[in-house]
């Protein structure tokens, strides 16, 4: 048995829900970051409170990816996306089980593609989140001690933080989204 | 807040903010050794290079975050001794290469594990 991999179910539940609560968060905040730059500084108060939620939420949402990460290494990249046999195993018995089923059987694909493309596109996912969950630290930081409302020369970087914590928040619920639906809803291929 | 700290937490944000990104990308950039986890054989290990399985995402946070810290010390030490205030194009400056820095690993590590 692997490091949590009893748990790994439940702790991909609190991750989805975590990985939601930041996309939501963060997409609020850079929504709320572009009146200061019309210098309008009405929900200055409301948006510190949302870089707090973001960084609790990015914080959370990387601890529980990481403690599923054994799960991960070894039972999906190493057993599945870089194992072609297993990828051609897994064609062939979808074929089989369309045809139990009663489904209009769909020719197998002539050649069965690898899916290491998925497991580089999630490493890329990794290295994102990363420096997302830094910035989304900063970012926490500077509304606490030094908020663009007090001190405009800060603006242009705490725009442009909210911006990397947003679009790595988003691109990582994405492709999280992308690689657990292998061997789900999208099969294989 | 007076204005020595408020250009202190600035540059020292910027400054760890670069740290972060270069000592999170130097293991990989440059080979150099780090924390491994082993999911199969439940160990852990430092090495420069590893086989697939063995993690070494852990060691590169923590050269991350030793460069984070080393970067804003470096920064908040620095600014503290400086005697007059730094100009507007200073707090543009330091806000620009945080936020290139950023891009250019985002960069980086796309362009190296592209599908």
């Amino acid at each position: 048995m692997l490091f949590l991999e009893s748990l790994a179910r439940p702790l991909l539940l609190c991750h989805a829900i975590a990985a939601a609560v930041l996309v939501g968060a963060t997409t609020h905040h850079l929504l709320w970051c572009r009146h200061y730059l019309f210098g309008r500084y009405g929900q200055a108060k409301a948006e510190r409170r949302f870089a707090t939620i973001c960084a609790v939420a990015f914080v959370s949402t990387f601890v529980v990816g990481n403690l599923l990460y054994p799960t991960y290494k070894v039972r999906v990249r190493a057993e599945y996306f870089d194992n072609p046999p297993a990828i051609s195993d897994e064609v062939k018995l979808r074929v089989a089980q369309h045809q139990v089923v009663g489904v209009a059987p769909t020719p197998p694909p002539a050649v069965v593609m690898s899916l290491s493309r998925i497991g580089r596109l999630f490493d890329i996912k990794e290295h994102w989140v990363a420096l997302g969950c830094a910035a989304s630290l900063a970012l926490w930081i500077l509304s606490r001690k030094l908020h663009p409302k007090d001190q405009p020369r800060v603006l242009p970087l705490y725009v442009g933080l909210s911006a990397v914590q947003c679009g790595s928040a988003w691109f990582g619920a994405i492709v999280g989204l992308v690689t657990a639906s292998y061997r789900s809803v999208g099969g294989p291929v | 807040m007076n204005s020595s700290t408020n250009e202190r937490v600035f540059y020292g944000t910027c400054a760890g903010l670069i740290g972060f990104v270069l000592f999170y990308t130097l293991p990989i950039y440059a080979r150099l050794p780090r924390t491994y986890y082993d999911p199969v054989a439940r160990r852990w290990f430092f090495a420069a290079n590893a086989t697939p399985i063995p993690m070494g995402y852990v060691g590169q946070i923590v050269w991350g975050i030793a460069g984070a810290l080393i970067a804003a010390g470096v920064a908040m030490m620095l600014t503290a001794r400086k005697k007059s205030a730094p100009s507007e194009r200073a707090f543009a400056l330091g806000a620009a290469w945080t936020l290139t820095a950023i891009v250019i690993v985002l960069g980086y590590f796309t362009w190296n594990n592209w599908p």
